[in-house]
């Protein structure tokens, strides 16, 4: 059985009207279409083959062939200039970090030293001369007290032999 | 496919192979499977314009692919595999570019088939090519190469990847559905 046969024999089987219609395509073609068709497809391919020649040959000679080696040295210089970079930048972060810390130290000891006085001197002339001059008379009083108190102390309890006795001892000047 | 024509294939895939030998094993092949490949893929896309297209591109596939060709593989259903792939990636870009446009990206091969030179709706072969454009896609590939080109269940098997029976019970469906069109007058 041939494949016409075939076809038409399994329409029948399905019991199918197509068994009996004509496989005839409606569809017109231009005239002398196919038999142009082999040399019009040749040449198209023939021109991208032409192309694709001439595409190759717009690169220098070799140049393909030296390229993996080109790029493989281009990224190791690539890498080799990332640690020259890196410590230079690490560098200015730690002296950044450095002078904070003294600009904030700097900052704490005038903040809190300012909250104290100088020094002696500082502090009397802040101190009038009426408050001076009162100090001296009121220190004058009081030891001119403690003086009476120690001598009347003195006569009370010691006798003049052992005055006598004591400045043989320290000696009379 | 009969055995000599298969033979034949092999010594022009072999002759393609040889530098010396390539352009005339092309000529050659494209001289012998030009036709079937145009006529399956006009039934996809209907117009003449777009099956030469679709046919170059096809034809330089080949030319690109050609001498990685396995020789165990079938020449002829590799080729109708390359015209099938290219008309329904083809197909695929019109109804996109249709769907962005105002008309429906539906019935684009349906209008193209109506605007063939000659249409006639009361002819029956007309007729028969308005209820194959009504099939899902699938099926009205099956159908065409049942039943115009008159493809082996099991070449077609090669071409689509599908089973025989899956493609029996699709070309089963498909005349079905033909069949009714028609009768639906």
């Amino acid at each position: 059985m041939n494949k016409e046969n075939e076809i038409i024999a399994e329409l029948q089987s399905m019991e199918s009207p197509l068994a009996t219609m004509a496989r005839t395509m409606p569809y017109s073609v231009p005239k002398g279409y196919f038999s142009g068709l082999t040399a019009d497809i040749y040449n198209t391919v023939s021109q991208l083959q032409a192309t694709t020649d001439s595409d190759r040959k717009q690169v220098p000679e070799g140049y393909f062939e030296t390229l993996p080696e080109q790029m493989l040295l281009a990224a190791k210089q690539a890498d080799k200039k990332k640690p020259v970079l890196q410590p230079l930048f690490r560098q200015v972060r730690w002296a950044a970090a450095a002078i904070l810390i003294v600009c904030i130290g700097i900052g704490s000891y005038m903040t809190f030293d300012n909250a104290y006085p100088a020094n002696a001197e500082t502090m009397l002339a802040s101190v009038s001369q009426n408050e001076i001059t009162d100090y001296l008379q009121d220190i004058e009083r009081v030891e001119a007290e403690n003086i009476s108190d120690d001598v009347a102390l003195g006569s009370a309890q010691l006798d003049n032999d052992a005055i006598v006795e004591y400045l043989n001892e320290t000696g009379w000047e | 496919m009969a055995a000599g024509a298969e033979q034949d294939d092999h010594i022009l895939v072999a002759a393609f192979k040889d530098e010396k030998l390539k352009d005339a094993a092309f000529t050659k092949l494209v001289r012998k499977y030009q036709e079937r490949l145009y006529w399956h893929i006009r039934r996809l896309v209907v117009t003449h314009e777009d099956a030469n297209d679709v046919l170059q591109n096809v034809f330089i596939k080949v030319w690109r692919n050609l001498a990685e060709f396995r020789g165990d593989a079938n020449l002829y259903t590799w080729l109708y595999r390359i015209g099938t792939n290219e008309a329904l990636t083809w197909m695929e870009q019109q109804k996109r570019r249709t769907s962005v446009s105002l008309s429906g990206s539906e019935d684009i091969f349906s209008e193209k088939l109506t605007a063939q030179k000659d249409f006639s709706p009361s002819k029956i072969e007309w007729k028969l090519q308005q209820a194959v454009q009504t099939l899902p896609e699938k099926q009205r590939i099956v159908f065409n190469l049942r039943y115009y080109d008159e493809m082996p269940y099991e070449d077609m098997a090669g071409v689509l990847g599908t089973s025989t029976g899956a493609l029996k019970a699709s070309y089963h469906h498909a005349v079905k559905k033909v069949e009714a069109f028609l009768a639906a007058g």
